[in-house]
């Protein structure tokens, strides 16, 4: 639990600038990010005051990221109110630390591409890769990306797959293709189950479903 | 870092390079003459001229999602018949009718027919082409001519009016234009500029077109350009970026209003004013002119008295056509509100980017000139040795941002 010291070395050979402080049980690596990137032919600089701390239970629990020097307007709207930037949905990052728990390679998929945005966003007031909605429909919009279907119907039955049923390739896909599973959304599912989403997509279907009784008990007052 | 007079040379040195080329100029000129021709030839007594801005000299490449596009050259075709004695449906088809009797010029025509115009396309050699939009017209009405004397217009300006036509949903109307009293109107501001320092400026040309011109009188003067003509050109390159990239293009403002909102701002001013300069002026009074926003037009007239540009009266907006007392260039304003709004937020971004920009450090310059002129132009264009600029690393992770 928590990061490992090959991790901690590799923070302090990518990001020499960084002040690296042990407080109880999490790690904070502190000081400036310098952006000088380029997407679609679209470069942002900028430098970042950072703190990014990684807690004692990670990658259960997820690397929090706030900047320092007022860099960021306190009216983006993808900062929390204690200033921690959102950086995506909950179920993708899931998805990335159970792959992944280089904090380099967090810096680099996450952090920068997130100050990026924001960099763009107070340029040209649109999102250079789009943005997600709040809440749970978030996590819906990134669960459809990742299975790459076009249908909510298909997001549903396969979030329902993966909540109740265990892998096996010779079954039919739950996405209604026809195709057994393992010819078609299997390395997918794969990833899905080792990144333990079951509850993640149990909590989303219970509350989709509560919505629904809302919405139809709503339907008979009127 | 780097200074910031080389810094306006290299903005200079590519905003040049979006300017028609010498070739170009006289590859066009030559093709339109020889579409002149041909109609003559064919019977239909027209008189052809360009309009526009490659009639003023303010021609820049459109940008169309960061590449390279064929210029868009406007030339009105005015044909000898009277207005009251034809129709608009006529005017626009037989233009095309004539073109496709000729196998060269059937194949160059677009199929498209566009509101007011045909378009014929050049391609080039070295890749670049141009298209020629042809606006068939006639000359306006006595009843109209004597209208717009009536609105103060003179009378020598207003006998210079066409009715170009413009099809709308099927049905062909008659438009009043009149490109060729703005010209003069726009010439007689920007003479004094392009006077300034002419014979020098005449010099640096011919040894940009030596292959085309042999001699400083060669060169035609629709090839010059002045302080004035690189500010709108600057401007018009810098709208068609910002405009594509916070993506609403239907809110862009036309040439015709950044051309007379610069021009009368430039009017009467120091003539050996350097392009920057002039361009520091208009930005400072498109700031004057934002308030418009805020204040009400009580309050701004009485502190920006000279100030009548830009008008904003009893809610409506007014930039007004200085060749045509009857055409509110604002218009359009005034059915889409955000277009005003977007108008002086471009402004204000044009100011940081094209002046404010000067003093601030290389890396950030290098990336705002890739950001306005495209990665590949700006490396091929100027020297970025001469800058202290890291290379920057390319996004590969795009996650949109999300919140609970």
């Amino acid at each position: 639990m928590g990061i490992g010291t090959h991790d901690i070395e590799m923070v302090k050979k990518q990001y020499p600038a960084f002040e690296i402080i042990k407080c109880e049980n999490d790690y904070v690596f502190s000081g400036e990010l310098i952006l000088n990137h380029v997407f679609d032919n679209v470069r942002m600089t900028g430098k970042f005051n950072l703190e990014i701390v990684v807690p004692g239970d990670f990658p259960l629990a997820f690397p929090t990221v706030k900047e320092l020097s007022n860099c960021i307007d306190e009216n983006y709207p993808h900062l929390y109110e204690n200033g921690q930037f959102c950086l995506a949905s909950n179920l993708e990052l899931k998805m990335f630390f159970s792959q992944d728990t280089d904090i380099c390679s967090f810096i680099e998929k996450y952090v920068i591409p997130y100050l990026y945005t924001y960099r763009f966003y107070e340029e040209y007031g649109v999102y250079p890769y789009g943005e997600r909605s709040h809440g749970i429909m978030g996590d819906l919009e990134y669960l459809k990306d990742l299975f790459e279907v076009d249908e909510w119907g298909q997001v549903w039955n396969i979030m329902l797959f993966v909540a109740q049923s265990s892998y096996r390739g010779h079954i039919l896909c739950p996405c209604g293709s026809g195709k057994k599973i393992r010819n078609c959304h299997g390395e997918i599912l794969k990833k899905v189950k080792n990144a333990e989403l079951q509850d993640e997509c149990r909590a989303i279907l219970l509350e989709l479903a509560r919505e629904h009784d809302r919405k139809a008990k709503n339907g008979k007052c009127n | 870092m780097r200074k910031k007079e080389l810094r306006q040379q290299d903005i200079l040195r590519l905003i040049e390079g979006l300017d028609i080329s010498p070739t170009m100029y006289k590859n066009a000129t030559d093709k339109y003459k020889a579409v002149g021709t041909y109609l003559q030839d064919q019977g239909l007594a027209c008189d052809i001229f360009p309009q526009g801005s490659f009639s003023l000299g303010t021609v820049v490449r459109p940008y169309r999602e960061s590449k390279e596009a064929d210029y868009d050259l406007d030339f009105i075709c005015c044909l000898d018949e009277q207005k009251e004695k034809t129709t608009a449906s006529y005017v626009k088809n037989v233009v095309k009718d004539t073109l496709c009797k000729s196998e060269v010029y059937k194949e160059k025509l677009l199929d498209t027919e566009w509101d007011k115009c045909w378009t014929l396309e050049y391609a080039e050699v070295n890749g670049i082409g141009f298209n020629i939009d042809i606006v068939p017209s006639v000359s306006e009405s006595d009843e109209v001519i004597q209208s717009m004397v009536s609105s103060k217009l003179s009378q020598e300006d207003a006998e210079l009016a066409v009715a170009i036509t413009d099809k709308r949903n099927q049905n062909y109307f008659w438009v009043t234009s009149n490109p060729r009293a703005y010209k003069n109107w726009f010439e007689s501001i920007n003479r004094p500029f392009l006077e300034y320092d002419r014979q020098n400026k005449r010099r640096v040309l011919l040894e940009k077109s030596r292959t085309i011109y042999n001699s400083i009188e060669d060169i035609p003067e629709g090839l010059e350009r002045s302080s004035l003509q690189r500010v709108i050109q600057i401007l018009k390159h810098h709208r068609d970026v910002y405009y594509c990239r916070i993506r609403k293009e239907n809110l862009k403002p036309t040439s015709a209003i950044i051309t007379t909102i610069c021009a009368e701002i430039a009017y009467g001013m120091d003539p050996s004013l350097n392009v920057f300069e002039l361009l520091q002026i208009v930005a400072n009074d498109f700031e004057i002119y934002s308030r418009n926003q805020t204040l009400t037009e009580e309050e701004f007239s009485r502190q920006y008295q000279s100030k009548k540009t830009i008008r904003k009266s009893n809610g409506k907006w007014y930039i007004m056509n200085p060749v045509n007392p009857k055409d509110n260039l604002a218009d359009s304003w005034n059915d889409d509100p955000e277009k005003a709004e977007f108008f002086f937020k471009w402004v204000k971004v044009m100011r940081k980017d094209c002046l404010d920009s000067l003093q601030i450090e290389d890396n950030d310059f290098v990336a705002l000139l890739e950001n306005n002129f495209g990665r590949d132009y700006v490396k091929k264009s100027i020297n970025l040795n001469h800058y202290a600029s890291v290379a920057p690393t390319i996004i590969t992770n795009t996650p949109k941002p999300w919140r609970k």
